[in-house]
């Protein structure tokens, strides 16, 4: 089986039979594989932004309510009181 | 989204998380790459502290004009940073792992962290105990005030007093021997990114109280009515 280097080791049980990995496989094997941590981190961003994002527009929906449940409570009120 | 700075944020943490990850830095036994952990971890307790803070200004200012917005605030900012304080010593326990050698050293430095947050959680255990509003906002205003003043001592001044595993025991905490130039714009840029997204999350967390407890007033006279 062809080997590239030994730090691609792992890579190559998995594309065996190929001579070069592509550009982004030479990428994300560097600096012992930390690039792969980066794209870890950055997809759990993402999620996490759109997440925030989601909670968001749900609380500003819900907010939307708010003058009207304030109106309801005085009511209320006002029939106890009178 | 209507707030403006909510989209800078997410740009600026996005620039962050790819400069601790691509900025070079120092070679240095044990520590290695890990050392990019300081963009991280250290942000967690700034923003702690920050958070800490912040409740009790609000709690002081409740005290002040009595307004129950205040206090709703001073609890919620006190949530978070709890959530930070919780990162900060899961974080260094885990870096503590592969440098110090075990998750828990019980290191001057992460034992008076420890105590910090158990003075914060007995903040929301109060809370817990007294169910007068008006009442516990006070408590907890004056508890909260008195809490924050042990947070130089148990974070900063005792721990550099102690022999320690932990950097800082020579001056700076966090630059002593990992110091690069390049290192410090990314981690004051951290921390103004961790900052804004306590902010955002304090916000979100406040906005939810808020809803809440107009929901229950709205319940509690429907009953009565």
């Amino acid at each position: 089986m062809p080997m590239v280097s030994d730090t691609l080791v792992s890579w190559d049980t998995l594309a065996a039979g190929r001579l070069a990995p592509s550009a982004f496989e030479a990428t994300m094997l560097s600096e012992g594989k930390l690039y792969v941590v980066l794209g870890v981190v950055l997809l759990i961003w993402v999620g996490i932004v759109l997440f925030l994002l989601h909670l968001e527009r749900r609380m500003r929906l819900l907010e939307r309510e708010i003058p009207r449940l304030q109106a309801k409570i005085t009511e209320v009120e006002d029939e106890a009181y009178n | 989204m209507r707030a403006f700075w909510k989209k800078i944020l997410i740009l600026w943490m996005t620039a962050v998380l790819l400069a601790a990850f691509l900025v070079p830095v120092p070679d240095l036994p044990i520590l290695e790459q890990t050392a990019r952990n300081l963009y991280f971890h250290v942000p967690m307790w700034f923003v702690m502290v920050f958070g800490f803070a912040l409740s009790v200004f609000y709690g002081v200012r409740y005290l002040v004009r009595g307004r129950i917005e205040d206090d709703m605030k001073a609890e919620h900012a006190a949530r978070v940073a709890a959530l930070f304080g919780l990162l900060g010593l899961l974080t260094g326990s885990l870096w503590a792992r592969f440098t110090w050698g075990a998750w828990w050293n019980w290191d001057p430095k992460q034992t008076l962290a420890l105590a910090q947050l158990l003075l914060l959680g007995a903040y929301f255990a109060l809370r817990g105990t007294v169910e007068e509003e008006r009442r516990r906002a006070r408590l907890s205003a004056v508890y909260a005030a008195l809490a924050l003043v042990t947070v130089p001592f148990l974070l900063f001044i005792i721990p550099r007093q102690l022999p320690s595993l932990h950097p800082g025991a020579e001056g700076n905490p966090a630059f002593d021997e990992i110091t690069a130039p390049q290192m410090r714009i990314v981690f004051y840029a951290s921390v103004v990114g961790f900052l804004g997204l306590f902010f955002w999350l304090f916000e979100l967390s406040y906005r939810h109280g808020r809803i809440r407890r107009l929901l229950e007033a709205h319940r509690y006279r429907m009953q009565e009515g």
